[in-house]
């Protein structure tokens, strides 16, 4: 117990350490979509699947939310530069505008 | 819409086809004779309006159809004792003229006939032994002949249906004849006159040996089948109940009570009247289906709405339709099984109504309503509705218990605007120490 | 020895052979009903009926209510045929009436009448119209004006293939014309061999009662008119048989054959050559049993009317079962003129259908001989006034047949005190006998039925009690056999004896006790009873599918501000990341790349609350396109001056 509490206390120093300030606005952004999903799924735990369409629209909205702001993180960490060698953050930036337009169109029409 | 309302319904079973129309009657007789000891009930006939053809039963132009349309609707036949009908008459093509819509109304006798007694199988009833009368030693009339068979039955041995025979007075009817025996079982055969319970029917010169061909109230003398086409035949055991003696007699009860002229006037013109279809006739006017609000059908109804179905009945009275009352119409919406089962509220004037919520299974359901009452004719009417499911803009929205996930969504909107905002535009300060 | 013998046979034989007679005459309430089917004629407005109602009425002699209302719509109705039957039947209405003031309109048509017998070409000439026009001359007293003349046209026109309303009209024609009509004697034994028999009993023409009628009365006005004298046409036998076809036509419903009828049977009654006679038993089979031993006659005329002389009547033959039981004695006469009295006493009176034959004499000197007074048969019937129910026992037993009955013994009008109890696997057992009034014989009776009724549902069975050699009587039902004929019904059941017979004056229903029957439940087969076809079915409704429970409105939006929660954790974090916006361009592209990209959300915001996807894809096109086109020159212009 007292090992795995002495492993977070160091990931998350090293985190605060090395992390540039652009990734860290990136993930406060990201655990604000967490935390909005774990809401959604608390609930739905507690009151049942009523309206299972809004229940999944927004769920799934938060989820994929989540996983375009990572690819968007992937992306912008000057890090990983070499695997993204062709594609400019801008560019990422634009994909990751465009999938959200298209994800919540998709969302709105699905929440009923 | 409506072309299609009319081309989804169908209309009531009941016949149409022989109400009201024409009212050809053919009465085969023994010899012509009866058309004179039977005059009063004739008369009676003719004052209807029916149109008598009296032909001897054996003459040998005897024709009920030609080329499929028969020239009259309904048969009377007052012969207990012919063997074979002349013509193209015969068991089979008397029977098929009842299977298709035909009403029949034929008397035995102590000695009747093996083309009667056929065609009374063929019906239902079974009459007794040849030879046989109807004997009951404690209600026969003083002038009966000799072997206590002029037998006096009270009215309250009729059915109870005013239909059939009429208000039942105290007036005691007389009979004589033979009886015949009938499936109690079967719900289409009406008892409508039945012997007294210390009657029985046996062969008067004979000792009773063994079981007696039939006692008591299980006897019956005239017994009607209304068929599900709704035709009518009436078998009564004794030709001297519908005679002019038997309207003009006077009544005197071996026990003593004594009656200055018989029933059977009143009862043999309504029991010959009501299978002639004269009385108790009752059929659908119209039927409407809406939903609840609005005045006219609609191509189809959906889960969950309000509909109301309404019937109109009349009934045939004194040569002309008018609405007809009751209180126990029922209507059933059906979709293999009953979804419902509702008593029809009585309007006003013989339009009846139901109001009911259209069930939450979608398919292709029918609204039926079977009448079956005693003496009337049966109406079984239904009209085909489709019921489909929500349309997806029926669904409910705006859900409260769904509150959060649309607050999360649009969370999420605004999250990604003011990230784009942050991302782009965020200048890092060097100037400022850490 | 032999001889006189086979003589006794023969006379005995013969004696036995019965003669037609009439059994049955116009009582009051004969009279009474076609009195009143005669008033309902006056009413209508039909001359004919008119004509028989009045004249019917005169034939039993009533007065025509309100006649002179009956005469004006005489007046009224005349003028509406010229038909010599109408006219006819309106003239001879008024001269039946004979007190109308007034006048009928008709001298027309008694013009017409004698301009048709003056007529040279007689073919369209019917000889019904000769009649109706004779007859309204008669009317007014007047007659044609050549006799001759007429008779022979009548002879020409009568042919033998002549229908039988036609014969009736020319006789009655040729009786009112005299002596002359005498040719046309033969034709009528032509005529009388057109006659229906049925049954040995009647005779009529075919036609039936008017056309019987109108040829009988006109062959006695005929022989009147011509004076057959002894060579009358119609034979006894015959006039007997007209006589009884007349009298079963008595409940007619028509004016006319009511005054046919009447007219008929007072001519049968009045005429100079014979008088039918009938005779009658007062009581239905006279009625007799071992307290009322006399047998009462009724002699009187058709009409019944009291005969012109008194009779002695004597019994000729009397048979019980193919035997001889009487002697030939003689009835006594009583206070009423027509009826005579027999005393049935012989020894040794049993009960029975007795034929007897009796003759009917006259005594004094009469004008004309009487017809169907010999050989007379009547079927009387003796029976018991009561009988005995001797030796009654009841009681149940077991099927094995070991154990003898227990039976209880009942005198008759007694109950059983206790219930008696019997299941399937017993047995019932009555014995009884039937004893005559007299308690010598045992009796045979037709009904001797035991009726078990269901005390609650009322339904009965019905058993037969039979006879065994000594004439007692035994019932030993098997209970489990006959369970079928109780439908299994176990319950409790009354019990009744019935005795009846056509020879028993007062038959007996005797409730002697009650039973509880048990029988094996049988699996009965649910079908829908007669009953339940007829009545109205259950009411069905449906039941709905729950709808899915909610939550309560309180955790809903508790959990609302909770999903709006993590906003609020975001800017908290952000600030306290030190965010900022510092290098926002101000320029054209970046205010319309993020006003752009807000619009989207709204729009996609309208579109969930009342827009559909059609017009929204057709915003989203518009307002995605600046996006583009207004991101793409910010990202450029960001990524220039990244590069810078």
């Amino acid at each position: 117990m007292a090992k795995i509490v002495a492993i977070v206390s160091k990931f998350y120093d090293d985190y605060v350490k090395t992390t540039s300030k652009k990734l860290k606005i990136i993930d406060a952004y990201l655990l604000y979509i967490m935390l909005t999903g774990i809401v959604q799924f608390t609930y739905c735990c507690l009151v049942g699947t009523f309206p299972f369409n809004s229940f999944l629209s927004g769920f799934i909205s938060s989820v994929s939310c989540f996983v375009l702001g990572v690819c968007l993180r992937l992306q912008a960490n000057p890090q990983n530069k070499a695997q993204f060698s062709d594609i400019s953050p801008e560019r990422g930036f634009a994909d990751f505008i465009f999938a959200h337009i298209v994800l919540h169109l998709t969302i709105i029409n699905f929440i009923g | 819409m409506l072309l299609k309302y009319y081309l989804c319904s169908i209309v009531t079973l009941c016949l149409i086809a022989f109400v009201s129309a024409s009212k050809e009657t053919l009465v085969l007789l023994n010899n012509l004779v009866i058309k004179e000891t039977h005059s009063i009930l004739f008369n009676t006939l003719k004052e209807r309006g029916y149109q008598l053809t009296f032909k001897s039963a054996d003459d040998p132009s005897l024709v009920l159809s030609k080329y499929g349309k028969y020239f009259y609707e309904n048969l009377i036949i007052f012969a207990p004792t012919v063997q074979e009908f002349g013509g193209s008459l015969s068991v089979e093509t008397i029977t098929q003229f009842i299977d298709d819509g035909g009403n029949v109304l034929f008397t035995g006798g102590v000695s009747t006939g093996s083309a009667l007694r056929e065609l009374a199988v063929e019906c239902g009833f079974e009459i007794t032994e040849e030879n046989s009368s109807l004997i009951d030693h404690l209600n026969y009339d003083a002038s009966d002949p000799g072997k206590h068979t002029l037998v006096v039955t009270s009215s309250s041995n009729l059915i109870k249906s005013e239909e059939i025979v009429g208000n039942i007075s105290e007036k005691p009817l007389l009979y004589e004849g033979t009886t015949v025996i009938t499936d109690p079982k079967n719900p289409l055969v009406l008892p409508i006159l039945h012997a007294e319970s210390t009657a029985y029917s046996y062969k008067p010169d004979l000792p009773v040996k063994d079981y007696s061909l039939g006692t008591g109230k299980d006897l019956l003398l005239i017994a009607a089948l209304q068929a599900r086409n709704n035709a009518r035949v009436v078998f009564s055991g004794s030709l001297y109940f519908f005679s002019d003696v038997a309207f003009r007699s006077s009544v005197q009860k071996v026990d003593g009570k004594t009656y200055s002229i018989s029933g059977n006037q009143e009862v043999a013109s309504n029991i010959v009247l009501w299978t002639l279809k004269d009385r108790g006739m009752i059929r659908v006017k119209s039927v409407n289906h809406h939903k609840l609000g609005e005045s006219s059908p609609p191509s189809s109804y959906t889960i969950m709405d309000m509909a109301v179905y309404l019937v109109e009945l009349e009934r045939w009275e004194n040569g002309k339709w008018i609405p007809h009352n009751a209180d126990d119409v029922q209507v059933e919406f059906v979709r293999i099984d009953p979804f419902w089962r509702g008593n029809l509220k009585n309007i006003e004037n013989g339009k009846y109504e139901f109001t009911f919520r259209i069930p939450d299974t979608y398919g292709v359901y029918q609204f039926k309503v079977e009448y079956n009452r005693v003496g009337f004719t049966a109406i079984r009417s239904s009209t085909m509705v489709s019921v489909i499911p929500l349309e997806h803009t029926q669904y409910e929205r705006f859900i409260l218990s769904a509150y959060p996930y649309y607050a999360s969504a649009f969370s999420m909107m605004f999250g990604v605007f003011v990230f784009s905002f942050v991302f782009l535009h965020y200048r890092e300060d060097k100037a400022k120490g850490e | 020895m032999k001889s006189v013998f086979l003589f006794t046979v023969l006379t005995s034989y013969l004696c036995l052979s019965t003669s037609i007679s009439v059994d049955t005459y116009l009582t009051a309430r004969d009279k009474e009903q076609l009195k009143s089917v005669l008033l309902t004629g006056l009413v209508s407005e039909n001359l004919s009926d008119i004509f028989y109602a009045v004249a019917g009425l005169q034939q039993i002699d009533q007065k025509v209510p309100d006649a002179q209302a009956i005469c004006n719509k005489l007046v009224k109705l005349v003028g509406k045929s010229k038909a010599f039957d109408s006219v006819y039947f309106s003239t001879s209405a008024w001269k039946v009436i004979s007190t109308c003031s007034g006048k009928l309109a008709v001298d027309e048509s008694v013009q017409d009448v004698y301009t048709m017998l003056e007529k040279k070409d007689i073919r369209d000439v019917h000889m019904a119209d000769l009649y109706f026009g004779v007859n309204i001359l008669s009317n007014f007293n007047l007659k044609p004006k050549d006799i001759t003349k007429l008779i022979n046209i009548i002879k020409r026109k009568m042919k033998p293939d002549d229908t039988i309303t036609d014969f009736g009209y020319s006789i009655h024609l040729l009786a009112s014309l005299g002596p002359e009509g005498r040719f046309a004697f033969n034709r009528l034994s032509d005529a009388i061999m057109q006659v229906d028999e049925v049954d040995r009993k009647y005779l009529q023409f075919e036609g039936g009662l008017s056309i019987t009628a109108l040829v009988l009365t006109g062959i006695y006005k005929f022989c009147d008119a011509v004076q057959c004298n002894t060579s009358f046409p119609i034979q006894n036998d015959q006039v007997l048989m007209f006589s009884n076809y007349l009298l079963s036509r008595k409940s007619v419903q028509t004016p006319k054959g009511a005054y046919y009828l009447l007219n008929a049977l007072k001519t049968l009654s009045n005429n100079q050559y014979h008088l039918p006679i009938a005779a009658t038993l007062v009581k239905p089979m006279g009625d007799l049993d071992d307290t009322q031993k006399t047998l009462s006659v009724k002699f009187t005329n058709l009409l019944g009317e009291p005969l012109p002389t008194s009779l002695s009547v004597g019994v000729e033959s009397a048979m019980l079962n193919n035997k001889v039981v009487m002697s030939k004695n003689k009835f006594k006469t009583t206070a009423d003129k027509t009826v005579y009295e027999l005393d049935f006493n012989e020894p040794d009176l049993s009960t029975g259908l007795y034929s007897l034959v009796i003759n009917a004499i006259p005594l004094e000197k009469i004008k004309v001989p009487l017809l169907g007074n010999t050989a007379i048969p009547l079927e009387v019937k003796v029976s018991a006034s009561s009988v005995n129910i001797v030796n009654f026992k009841v009681g149940t037993t077991d099927n094995d047949q070991q154990t003898s009955p227990s039976l209880q013994t009942l005198k008759y009008g007694e109950k059983l005190s206790t219930q008696l109890k019997a299941d399937h696997m017993q047995r019932i057992v009555v014995r009884f006998t039937i004893k005559d009034n007299q308690n010598k014989k045992n009796l045979q009776m037709h009904q001797s039925f035991i009726r078990f009724t269901n005390s609650k549902t009322g339904s009965q069975s019905v058993f037969v009690a039979e006879l065994d050699s000594q004439n007692n009587y035994k019932l030993d039902m098997d209970l489990g056999v006959k369970s079928p004929l109780f439908k299994h019904a176990s319950n409790v059941y009354s019990m009744d004896l019935i005795i009846g017979d056509s020879l028993l004056k007062k038959p007996i229903v005797w409730n002697f006790g009650d039973i509880k029957l048990k029988f094996l439940e049988n699996e009965s087969v649910p079908s829908e009873s007669f009953a339940e076809y007829y009545l109205p079915k259950k009411l069905i409704s449906h039941t709905f599918r729950e709808p899915e429970p909610r939550p309560p409105h309180g955790v809903s939006l508790l959990f609302t501000i909770l999903s709006l929660a993590p906003l609020l954790v975001l800017f908290i974090l952000w600030a306290r990341l030190g965010v900022n916006i510092k290098n926002f361009p101000f320029n054209l592209s970046a205010i319309g790349f993020h006003g752009a990209l807000a619009s989207i959300f709204i729009l996609f915001g309208m579109f969930w609350v009342y827009l559909d996807m059609f017009m929204t894809l057709k915003y989203l096109l518009v307002l995605g396109i600046s996006a583009f086109l207004f991101g793409n020159r910010l990202l450029s212009y960001i990524a220039r001056r990244r590069s810078k």
